[in-house]
């Protein structure tokens, strides 16, 4: 046989790959950290108006010892969770058999592109005080804010997925025989995947940045609550720690749907 | 003046009209007297009671004082803190609470002036089939306010006096537009907020208003003009020539009544002229002629009434954990400039 | 059982602007492909002979004319008329086995009947050892390889390829040619093979057509004249110099200019 698959690099050079940019990425955050405490040290900066590293830590560590607005910081932590999480999975669970049909079947399309197009350069901000009188300041209002972002982006690239599914691909599967159904779920939705999860990634981290937004509903406790309520006591060391946990939640949040996302795409090779 | 007018304006108002009027039209050239060149000066308006600062800006009466005032406009009390900060903003006029807070943040500046004087203009709505009529009904029930505002405190220090605690009390953090909402979807019984919020709570929904503040003793409800201290060291003439403008102003609202102020405030607040009408009646312009005077409710002096109302609701900031440590408000008024302004006043 | 007949097939695409006559991709094709046949379409690019097989395949219907198999008329695509394209349309997140038993699989064929089958032909078209592979794994030659397969394995009565080893390198493709032309004599499938090779066309068809320019005519028919099995020895036949001389000349005359 003349023709062989792709050769694997060598075995040393492919380990160290492994490594080196994950490397490079933690040196990367430590520079920017210390950059941070060179600036404050030096005075460059008033205090007031950016805490040093250690100012931070030390605040840091008074909250995780006697929480915010007497609240446990893990429980404006689990709130924040709780948000975001429920408005993106409802955004998401929605937005992929929308986006879908709405690309596949182009009367579905044409009705529902003008309304999603119009709300879509709208930031959610704007609609707070809608929110809050058609559904109230408890968690509906926070949640649905959180879901329409997520719906959003979602559904746009489901859309898109489902219209790049190559023309061939279909052919080849009516050709084998398949039922319209079987089509749309076996070959289309597959083909698409890629597509539907670039969306559910921008979805998970646009509904973590949206959170804060949807905070200034009256929420009694959560990230955007601390950030929203430090801010106007001019607390700027405990407005960078709500800052820095949601910084590095949406961080770890970002890195389980990758690396979700790249078991289940692990077909795609190296992309 | 005539009786009609006599009967409409406050007790307040009259005495300190009374106080004025002979100073009237001399005043006015004394003051002015020794302007030369204008100086530049950046000031912080927000959409609150500020009478005078109103007035003296839509009548030029800081030109008049020999200033070249630049107006920058501020949604909240905090902001004006980073501005002043960042020395971006010279004279702010913040709430007493961002004042506070700032301080005990490390912000280094002092109160030379007050104005918006809330405490007859903030206080209790509750819903009209809520059962609440007195005080005391508050205790078990949910109330909408907003956390570490003076309203907050006024709640707080009003129920104290009836010997009901905070835990008492099921309290819903959320500003005054949420609250309309709660109040309109019965998720609250109650609500702390100031004016023009509570003449909403009221119209629209009927609600039945419990006491202000003032009703229940507070007295620290008001708007300040707040200084960095190094600004104001190395400015004097700056902040004297600001105080004599709102001084004009407040000469000017004597003799001519309030209705350019309230209309002034109605358009910075974008609320209709009756309601700020009413709150005029509530909370009217604080006399300017007795900042110096120890013995006058809202007087600038170390130790006098007001000084000991924003001690002791500052310790209640600091209990509740809003504002982190303790401040020395010892020195935040300082009363050395409208004393000097009011000495050349005196003169003429 | 699997003779094609195109009877006077017209294909007309209507073009943007109203009324106008549209564009005319094939004009009036009559053809007939017999049962177990190879008969390779050739001609110059954009002649419609990618529309003559689409329309067989079912993939597009024709504005004029019938096209039959075994005498049915046919609607619409099915597995008895398998296309391979000249861009292997796997399916990317299946293994290599997966993909071939996808038609069956769906079509709700027992485990039992088709596993044997799918050996069978993984091991026909030489990917044994690739049964598990992802497409992405594979070059385009096996790619190709696990596109015949998946068309076999749906024992169709007819084969329709369009320049399947168009993409493929020279060496490559003279291996597909053997495996296609082995693989024809287990199975026998009746076969329309497009390509623009005129060495090919001739080396695997029994009968060659060339089409004309657009719109697509059906211009001349040539007869093969070497018996299967065939090895390359053919190529460098007179008898085979001259018939490429000949289709050359023919499709050169179409050619613009």
């Amino acid at each position: 046989m003349i023709d062989k698959p792709q050769t694997p690099r060598r075995r040393q050079r492919f380990a160290a790959d492994r490594w080196r940019y994950p490397l490079i990425s933690f040196a990367s955050v430590v520079g920017m950290i210390c950059l941070w405490a060179l600036v404050t040290g030096l005075g460059l900066v008033s205090s007031r108006v950016l805490p040093s590293p250690g100012e931070v830590l030390v605040q840091a560590g008074y909250l995780i010892r006697n929480g915010y607005a007497d609240n446990p910081l893990i429980v404006h932590i689990g709130w924040s969770l709780f948000r975001a999480t429920s408005g993106f999975l409802l955004g998401v669970a929605l937005a992929i058999p929308v986006g879908l049909l709405m690309s596949y079947n182009r009367t579905i399309g044409a009705i529902v592109q003008p309304i999603f197009g119009f709300f879509r350069p709208i930031p959610p901000i704007a609609f707070i005080p809608l929110m809050i009188v058609w559904f109230g300041i408890g968690e509906t209002s926070k949640i649905l804010l959180i879901f329409a972002a997520s719906f959003n982006y979602t559904v746009l690239n489901s859309a898109a997925g489902m219209r790049s599914v190559p023309e061939q691909l279909i052919r080849a599967g009516t050709n084998l025989g398949l039922t319209r159904w079987q089509l749309f779920t076996s070959v289309m939705f597959p083909a698409a995947l890629p597509a539907i999860l670039t969306g559910v990634k921008m979805s998970a981290a646009v509904s973590w940045a949206v959170l804060v937004a949807a905070e200034l509903i009256a929420a009694q406790a959560g990230l955007g609550f601390i950030i929203t309520d430090a801010g106007t006591f001019f607390r700027i060391p405990d407005v960078f720690i709500g800052i820095l946990i949601i910084g590095v939640i949406g961080l770890g949040i970002e890195f389980l749907i990758s690396a979700f996302e790249r078991r289940l795409l692990h077909w795609q090779g190296k992309v | 003046m005539d009786r009609a007018r006599v009967k409409r304006l406050s007790r307040r108002s009259v005495l300190a009209g009374l106080a004025a009027a002979p100073i009237g039209l001399s005043a006015t050239r004394g003051l002015t007297a020794e302007t030369g060149q204008p100086l530049p000066v950046r000031i912080g308006i927000q959409p609150q009671a500020s009478w005078l600062l109103y007035v003296a800006r839509d009548f030029k009466l800081f030109e008049k004082a020999g200033l070249q005032p630049t107006y920058i406009r501020f949604t909240t009390g905090a902001q004006s803190i980073a501005a002043v900060e960042s020395k971006s903003l010279d004279i702010a006029s913040p709430g007493i609470t961002p004042y506070v807070a700032g301080l005990a943040q490390g912000v280094d500046w002092k109160v030379v002036g007050i104005d918006a004087t809330m405490s007859g203009a903030e206080g209790i709505v509750a819903r009209a089939d809520s059962g609440i009529t007195k005080l005391e009904d508050l205790k078990g029930k949910t109330i909408g306010v907003a956390r570490g505002s003076t309203a907050y405190y006024g709640l707080l220090a009003a129920l104290k006096g009836k010997g009901i605690s905070k835990s008492d009390v099921k309290l819903l953090l959320m500003g005054p537009p949420e609250q309309l909402g709660a109040m309109r979807n019965k998720d609250i019984d109650a609500v702390a907020v100031w004016e023009p919020w509570i003449q909403r709570n009221i119209n629209e929904l009927g609600g039945r208003l419990i006491g202000m503040d003032a009703d229940f003793g507070v007295y620290s409800t008001t708007g300040v003009y707040a200084v960095s201290r190094e600004y104001a060291d190395k400015n004097r003439d700056v902040i004297e020539r600001f105080l004599t403008g709102l001084v004009l102003a407040y000469q000017y609202i004597q003799k001519n009544g309030p209705d350019a102020a309230i209309s002034a405030v109605s358009e910075a607040m974008n609320v209709p002229r009756d309601v700020i009408k009413i709150m005029y009646q509530e909370a009217p312009v604080p006399n300017i002629l007795r900042w110096a005077d120890t013995g006058y409710q809202y007087s600038l002096t170390k130790g006098g009434a007001y000084h000991k109302q924003v001690e002791q609701m500052t310790e209640f900031l600091v209990a509740e954990g809003i504002i982190s440590k303790n401040v020395d408000l010892s020195n935040a008024f300082d009363v050395s400039y409208i004393a000097n302004v009011l000495r050349k006043l005196e003169k003429q | 059982m699997g003779t094609i007949v195109l009877d006077a097939v017209t294909k007309v695409y209507p073009t943007a602007e109203s009324g106008a006559a549209g564009i005319v991709a094939v004009d009036h094709v009559a053809m007939t492909i017999r049962d177990h046949e190879i008969v390779c379409l050739v001609g110059p690019s954009g002649c419609g002979k990618s529309t003559v097989l689409n329309m067989i395949a079912g993939f597009e219907s024709p504005t004029e004319g019938r096209i039959t198999v075994s005498d049915k008329e046919i609607r619409g695509a099915g597995p008895d008329r398998m296309v391979v394209f000249q861009s292997p349309a796997l399916f990317g997140w299946m293994t290599v086995r997966q993909n071939i038993t996808f038609g069956p699989r769906k079509r709700g064929v027992p485990k039992s009947q088709y596993e044997n089958d799918a050996t069978r032909f993984i091991n026909a078209v030489g990917l044994d050892d690739f049964a598990s592979h992802y497409p992405y794994q594979l070059s385009g030659g096996m790619r190709q390889r696990v596109q015949i397969a998946r068309a076999l394995m749906n024992r169709p009565e007819i084969l329709l390829m369009d320049e399947p080893f168009g993409a493929l390198d020279f060496q490559t493709r003279l291996l597909m040619q053997e495996l296609l032309l082995k693989v024809w004599s287990e199975f026998k499938p009746t076969i329309l093979f497009i390509t623009h090779d005129v060495d090919e066309a001739i080396f695997l068809g029994d009968r060659v057509y060339v089409m004309s320019r657009r719109p697509g005519r059906l211009k001349e028919q040539f007869d093969v004249p070497f018996a299967k099995p065939r090895n390359m020895e053919i190529l460098t036949d007179p008898q085979f110099v001259t018939l490429k001389d000949r289709i050359l000349h023919s499709i050169r005359e179409e050619l613009a200019g």
